[in-house]
């Protein structure tokens, strides 16, 4: 509530009061008055007369506070008896309060924390000003792929003739050491390349200092940088004259212009920007890499349709002016932060939101059901209250403070919960969260769910109240009520029937994903993984030059194999599972089967007996150097596509040749295939493996640092292996683990949302029992007398228990059948995230089925037991 | 709830006496204290130190209702109504009253059984 509105409220009770008095004051004054004209009639003068009167009533004053007091007392009175009374009355019921605060407090708490996810990532706006405005640009292909990235030509001809932009900018990132020391010891940070006119494009200016002048920019200025807020306040102590210093980015004077606002995003950055210094973008026509991150604002109040007009005509004189760099359908496209940065865990989030909905429904309904049940055995409880003088309107009263003081209770609880659930979330959560859209705990959420559970509450309370007396004062007091089914019946069953529906939504969508999990744990991946570790060395001091870089690795490698313990050592260009590289490869016999992107890896020898795949043919050796004759190694799935079954060994490639063109001079010659390797799923576990080559990294053109493949005793490798690294050069800050963590890492998504999911469904598994028993529960009090004379009358345990826990159990079968077919409409959003696993699968739901089965069977068993076991004659005496 | 039943014998009397009264019309405080005194013979008159707040208690209990009106002499006064819940509380306390009532006189009359 805001200050305003909360005096107006305060004016507003001064106000009433100030009425309350002035009605009082006059009503004492008419009293005084007719006491005189009594005293006069009775013959005293007049001024006796008003004397006398206003003595006998004493101090107007005095009464007036006396009445005003018993007025106030009242209410606070009433309203603090009255949740005292609810205290009392939860404490008396604690199995009620348990299982409505607990309901509340789980549906509450996991929505939160989920709207709280999907509220940072899909829903709030970027946080640059004027968001709507801010895009990113990408391209699409010939077959609708499209990427968001420009090659270097495309972002100048943005630049260039991009009318529907007033700014366009280009951006990188770089990790250095920012100190006051050259190569300074401290961790390196994650900072900013930007290029164009990057301060427009993104709408913020530097709260300290200048931005980049377009000199500045344009060149490439090795000699200033902009800082973080962060950076300025935790490495500078947040210096006011740090503006002119000097300071050294790895080896790099210079002079700091400028320092960002503490509100600065930018968004592709995980974690804080630090830096942000000036690169100039190098148009090279020939480069035809994805490889330049491109921004632009639109110029305000386009419409869509103009916009979409004018990035088609841009389109258009792209392809006239470079009719070999883009096809007939290629075009320009843009892009929004969530389609360029969040698209892999929007339909994860999609999904959660869709499943923690159903479990709030289902918290809802449960709260509706127990607060029915609750009235329906308080009917003698109200019948009394009412025939002894409380109104509709006081009972009333009083069930709404229960309510309330339920719903402040479980505020809380959800409140902790959600938060800590939020944590939980963040941590489990695969780290493909969009950078710098952290999500916040946020009250407004905490407030829709407290709502939603409150308005809940209220409503099936109230609801339930309102017939009990009406019609049960009665009929309560006098006991007749117990045969009958009442009003809530119905309701409840329908309750009965949301709840199981949603329940089983939620049970075979769990179900359907781990067992798609299960499968893909399952896969084997074609290389073994568990006596390897890797190890990445980590960003160099930049004293290394290139010679030395192209060293490091090979005497590292020298060092490790001569380590007792371990089998087999190599280097690669990348991890199994991590991205490699691709390239363009045919064949001098079949140059139209040339495959576009074949992933190329530059290995030592000993690679595929490091990673135990097998290898027919001959390993590479240390003669198959730089200058020796081009070999190459290719996988099961390159020689089938090339030779079908025939012999691969000794056949010619041509790497880097594609549609009768080489991509650069250099790679212009054949490439003979000494051995043909196992398939490696390599790109991820659910993916077919795709055509590979390998070829000895003495004949590779990747310049990227390598990393380390070492096969062994693991307990024992592991630390010698970073020893050894660390005496080659102190200054490295090597990363070892085990293979296994990154084929943890590539199913870490499917796991986190398996387990999500599950964690709902166990969820809502639980609070459906909770409804279902206190369902079978009310039956029973109900029914009791009945329950007592037809056991009296001699029917056995077993018939009465059936007849309990019949109807209820027809709800829940109903309700089994609307959540399948629920589910069934909505399996093909699933689909995408399965491996190998058929959302519609029978034997799958029949697992699903089964669980919400026995738990209901259970939660109407234990209720239905006490039924059969009632003792007739207590119940009949009772009274 | 609130309910001082078995407290102060004198309020819960006024109580029971002012219901009594609005019972055969809706009045004013001024006309309650008239009737009382002439309805009990000048046994009793009411303190309207107490008589307000009884009123109001009363009001606040919802056994009875207020609205300003105008009385015979044009003169504008608040007049008390007693509600459906006033009447069946009038019965309540009357009924509980008159078994006291008998109970005391009997003690008092010194009969024994």
């Amino acid at each position: 509530m805001s200050v305003r509105a909360w005096w107006a409220r305060v004016r507003g009770t001064l106000r009433r009061r100030d009425a309350l008095d002035r009605e009082m004051e006059r009503e004492m004054a008419f009293h005084v008055e007719m006491a005189t004209k009594r005293n006069v009639e009775r013959g005293m003068p007049p001024d006796v007369a008003a004397r006398q009167a206003k003595l006998s009533f004493g101090s107007v004053g005095a009464a007036a506070e006396a009445g005003r007091e018993a007025h106030r007392a009242l209410i606070v009175e009433n309203a603090a008896a009255d949740v005292r009374f609810a205290v009392r009355a939860l404490r008396r019921a604690p199995s009620f309060a348990l299982a409505t605060l607990s309901t509340m407090a789980l549906g509450i708490g996991a929505s939160t924390a989920i709207f709280a996810v999907v509220d940072a990532v899909l829903l709030r706006p970027l946080p640059v000003p004027q968001p709507a405005d801010f895009t990113y640009l990408g391209w699409v292909w010939d077959k609708g792929d499209a990427f968001p990235a420009l090659t270097s030509l495309q972002y100048q001809f943005v630049r260039d003739h991009g009318r529907a932009f007033t700014a366009v900018a280009a951006y990188g990132t770089r990790d250095a050491r920012v100190g006051t020391v050259p190569n300074a010891s401290t961790t390196p940070v994650r900072g900013l390349e930007v290029s164009g006119d990057f301060f427009r494009t993104i709408g913020f200016t530097p709260r300290l200092g200048r931005a980049f002048d377009a000199t500045e920019l344009k060149a490439g200025d090795a000699s200033v940088i902009i800082l973080d807020d962060a950076v300025w306040r935790t490495r500078f102590g947040a210096d006011p004259d740090i503006v002119g210093q000097r300071l050294f980015l790895d080896r790099e004077a210079r002079t700091v212009v400028g320092v960002m606002p503490a509100n600065f995003f930018f968004p592709p950055a995980v974690g804080d920007t630090g830096f942000l210094v000036p690169v100039a973008v190098h148009v090279n026509p020939t480069d035809e890499g994805h490889n330049t991150q491109a921004i632009a604002r639109l110029r305000h109040g386009t419409s869509d349709f103009a916009r979409d007009a004018e990035i088609g005509a841009l389109s258009q004189a792209f392809r006239a002016a470079y009719p070999a760099l883009a096809g007939a359908h290629e075009a320009f496209r843009l892009y929004t932060h969530r389609e360029a940065y969040a698209g892999g865990i929007r339909l994860t989030l999609w999904v959660l939101f869709g499943a923690v909905s159903l479990l709030l429904l289902i918290a809802c309904a449960n709260t509706a059901t127990l607060l029915l049940v609750r009235a329906s055995s308080r009917q003698r409880e109200i019948a009394v209250r009412a025939a002894i003088g409380a109104g509709p309107a006081r009972i009333l009263q009083q069930l709404l403070t229960e309510g309330l003081v339920l719903a402040a209770i479980s505020a809380v609880l959800g409140a902790v919960l959600g938060a800590l659930g939020l944590r939980a979330f963040l941590a489990a959560a695969p780290a493909t969260l969009p950078g710098g859209l952290a999500p916040e705990f946020d009250a407004r959420i905490l407030v829709f769910a407290v709502a939603v559970c409150v308005l809940t509450g209220l409503v099936f309370g109230l609801a339930a109240a309102v017939p009990s007396f009406r019609w049960r004062l009665a009929s309560g007091l006098l006991g007749t009520a117990r045969g009958t089914t009442g009003g809530g019946t119905r309701t409840r069953e329908v309750l009965v029937l949301v709840e199981t529906a949603s329940a089983v939504v939620l049970l075979a969508g769990a179900t359907v994903l781990a067992a798609s999990f299960a499968r893909l744990m399952r896969v084997d991946p074609g290389f073994e993984t568990d006596a390897v570790i890797a190890v990445k060395l980590g960003p160099l001091p930049d004293d290394y030059d290139a010679a030395r870089r192209a060293q490091l690795a090979g005497r590292i490698l020298e060092r490790v194999r001569r380590l007792p313990g371990v089998a087999h050592a190599a280097t690669a260009p990348n991890l199994p599972l991590e991205r490699g590289m691709n390239f363009p490869v045919d064949t001098p016999e079949h140059p139209e089967l040339g495959l576009g992107a074949v992933e190329l890896r530059f290995v030592s020898p000993d690679y595929f007996a490091t990673l135990g795949v097998p290898l027919a043919g001959r390993d590479f050796a240390a003669s198959d150097g730089a200058g020796g004759e081009p070999v190459a190694i290719v996988n099961t799935t390159f020689a089938k596509r090339f030779w079908g079954e025939a012999p691969a060994i000794g056949r010619t490639i041509q790497i880097g040749h594609f549609k009768d063109r080489w991509l650069s001079d250099r790679l212009e010659h054949q490439t003979r295939v000494i051995g043909v390797a196992g398939d490696m799923r390599e790109i991820g576990l659910d993916r077919a493996p795709r055509a590979t080559v390998v070829v000895p990294w003495t004949q590779g053109f990747d310049d990227r640092q390598p990393v380390l493949l070492v096969r062994g005793e693991m307990s024992q490798v592991a630390k010698s292996v970073r020893a050894e690294v660390l005496g080659e050069d102190p200054r490295l800050i090597p990363t070892v683990e085990p293979l296994t963590a990154a084929v943890s890492r590539n199913v870490a998504e499917p796991r986190f949302r398996a387990l999500l999911i599950g964690t709902f469904a166990a969820s809502a598994l639980l609070l459906a029992a909770i409804g279902i028993y206190g369902v079978i529960a009310a039956v029973v009090e109900e029914r009791r007398r009945e329950i007592g004379v037809r056991l009296s009358l001699g029917a056995t345990g077993a018939v009465v228990a059936l007849g309990v826990v019949g109807r209820c159990l027809l709800s829940v079968s109903a309700g089994a059948a609307v959540g399948l077919a629920a589910f069934w409409v909505t399996r093909r959003s699933l689909a995408s995230m399965l491996y190998d696993t058929s959302p519609g699968d029978p034997r799958l739901l029949a697992v699903a089925l089964a669980a919400l089965a026995l738990v209901a069977v259970f939660a109407a068993w234990v209720p239905a037991r006490r039924a059969a076991h009632l003792d007739p004659v207590t119940t009949l005496r009772l009274d | 709830m609130a309910d001082d039943r078995g407290g102060d014998v004198i309020k819960g009397t006024l109580e029971m006496i002012v219901l009594e009264v609005l019972q055969a019309e809706p009045m004013h405080g001024w006309g309650i204290t008239e009737r009382i005194e002439r309805r009990s013979d000048g046994l009793l008159s009411v303190n309207q130190g107490s008589l307000y707040p009884t009123l109001y208690r009363l009001v606040a209990r919802g056994w009875v209702s207020s609205a300003w009106r105008t009385t015979e002499n044009n003169r504008a006064a608040r007049y008390y109504t007693i509600t459906r819940a006033g009447r069946k509380r009038l019965a309540a306390e009357r009924a509980q009253w008159e078994r006291l009532s008998r109970g005391v006189g009997l003690i008092l009359a010194g009969v024994r059984p």
